[in-house]
């Protein structure tokens, strides 16, 4: 017979609440400390029940139906379906990292919603000796580590080509802000290669989505044994979100987007070249430029390039006066070392202050001090990385948009 | 008559928004052939079309929920003309000179024309 302290209203509903948790816990085989961590995440709200739910006012759970799961507010998102991206004015006055509530969202098709208790994670292919198959927890359990990267879509500043060449590009018409910085923490990839008996002659490795449309892109096993390709689980010191991975997604600094595999159910390693449309059709230059190069359509996408955004809206109004402008520049080889500023259409350049930290991989903020007169300006901005990367003033078009890196007049109005 | 007149023209219409076109039916000159094509997840439909050579104007809506596009490739895997961009719930149109020959129509953005998005488009002489 339970204790007569239930007669307590409080005590008897925090009673039901933890028998509650330990309950769909041991359904979900973690523990309880995890469950909670998970459900606070968001992350399992399927497997929840209605005594811990709570919605946040405006804030619905979403619906399966729904692309995505986290909101995404016009003030803080532009809206292309499936893809949001991030409105560069909302990092003014931000933190280092993007926070996961304003981080952009690519997702080839919708948000898969995963239950952990039945997800695995494969390891298998010719290129291992001893297949294997982790369960979250086996993840969790692993040494991990963190590391401060950005993760860009390869499509980034697509919608230039347009204002460049009079011909649109295919794809979401991203102007710059399909890029993020977060501290991500997981397991080094080449761990998991490692139990699984990797052979000296593997060379492939690919991970695979568990999203409708499985996305997989291949890496060489060079690229996949970097000490900060990671098997990512939590995302600036919270669960990874549904919309960016969870359970678990690929992390793989410097490469393109969608290298960074999200949703992972498998990662097949292979003693032979691996191909998928994500890097035969997609994901590849096509153009009066590129040739093609069998059995890819054209140059295959791995690295990204040298970009730089301004933290203020796009074709927006600021008031006149001094003030300080900021932004942000990232490049895949190297710390950036110079940034440029031109408020007269390139005639003149100043040098705007890059402030730490400063680290490749990642970007470098800048600030530069400005008497805005009244006036239509196009503020441009060019960065240069320590290899001797720099923006340059044309990139040549492809047919799908990728790696648009030119310097762009920002468009904004001084009152 | 005029209620006879409607239902034919209604019925034409129909067979349009279904896509297949009758290659006999001859697009009078300057007036391109129109063929009303919808896009969504994952499909094209129709998954045939044919058309007699000349212009032809592809009215595409996406009906989906996230973004497609609408290409046109040669038997080589060519691009012959494309809609770079259909936003979900609009429409864009293509207009386009089409030689005899076999096409491909599909969405060229990642993995969809891989998942069912694509299409033949058969451009002939209705005497050939």
């Amino acid at each position: 017979m339970e204790g007569s302290d239930l007669k307590d209203e409080q005590t008897y509903f925090l009673t039901r609440t933890d028998e509650w948790i330990w309950k769909k816990a041991r359904e979900l085989g973690i523990s309880r400390r995890r469950f909670l961590g998970l459900l606070a995440a968001g992350a399992i709200t399927a497997a929840g029940g209605s005594l811990l739910q709570k919605p946040r006012p405006g804030t619905a759970a979403p619906a399966p139906s729904e692309l995505v799961v986290k909101p995404t507010p016009p003030d803080l998102f532009y809206d292309f379906g499936s893809n949001k991206e991030m409105r560069w004015e909302v990092m003014t006055n931000r933190g280092y990292v993007v926070p996961n509530e304003l981080f952009f969202v690519r997702n080839h098709t919708r948000t898969p919603r995963i239950d952990v208790s039945t997800w695995r994670l494969r390891v298998e292919g010719t290129g291992v000796s001893q297949p294997l198959e982790f369960t979250y927890d086996d993840i969790l359990n692993m040494p991990a580590v963190s590391v401060v990267r950005y993760v860009e879509c390869a499509g980034n500043g697509r919608s230039f080509f347009e204002r460049a060449y009079g011909k649109r590009a295919s794809g979401t018409q991203w102007k710059l802000g399909a890029i993020g910085v977060a501290e991500w923490t997981g397991v080094p990839l080449r761990e998991l290669l490692e139990r699984a008996g990797l052979k000296r002659t593997a060379r492939d490795v690919m991970p695979e989505g568990l999203d409708d449309l499985r996305v997989r892109r291949p890496m060489s096993v060079a690229k996949a044994l970097e000490p900060d390709t990671l098997v990512v689980f939590a995302m600036n010191g919270q669960i990874l979100p549904p919309d960016h991975g969870f359970p678990v997604r690929i992390l793989v600094p410097g490469w393109i987007g969608v290298s960074n595999i999200k949703w992972v159910g498998r990662i097949e390693v292979s003693e032979q070249p691996l191909y998928s449309p994500w890097n035969t059709d997609s994901y590849v230059l096509i153009g009066p430029d590129y040739k093609s190069q069998p059995p890819a359509k054209g140059p295959i996408l791995t690295y990204q390039n040298i970009k730089s955004a301004l933290e203020l809206p796009w074709d927006g109004e600021i008031p006149a006066g001094r003030r300080l402008v900021r932004g942000r520049s990232w490049s895949p080889f190297g710390k950036i070392v110079k940034v440029e500023v031109s408020l007269d259409h390139g005639a003149t350049w100043q040098l705007a202050t890059i402030r730490d930290p400063n680290a490749a991989r990642t970007w470098a903020r800048w600030d530069f001090l400005w008497d805005a007169k009244p006036g239509f300006y196009a503020i441009r901005v060019r960065a240069t990385d320590e290899k001797g990367n720099t923006q340059p003033f044309r990139v040549p078009f492809n047919e799908q948009g990728y790696l648009y890196n030119a310097v762009v007049g920002h468009p904004i109005t001084v009152k | 008559m005029r209620r006879r007149l409607l239902y034919i023209l209604l019925s034409l219409n129909l067979l349009c928004a279904v896509g297949f076109t009758s290659p006999g039916a001859t697009a009078p000159p300057g007036k391109p052939k129109v063929v009303e094509v919808v896009v969504r997840e994952f499909e094209i439909v129709p998954k045939e079309i044919a058309v007699k050579p000349g212009e032809v104007l592809f009215v595409v809506r996406n009906t989906g929920a996230i973004e497609h596009d609408f290409a046109i490739e040669d038997a080589a895997a060519k691009s012959v003309a494309r809609i770079a961009v259909i936003p979900p719930g609009k429409q864009e149109e293509l207009r386009v000179a089409l030689r005899p020959g076999l096409y491909t129509v599909l969405c060229t953005l990642p993995g969809h024309k891989d998942a069912g998005m694509k299409g033949m488009l058969n451009v002939q002489d209705s005497s050939s």
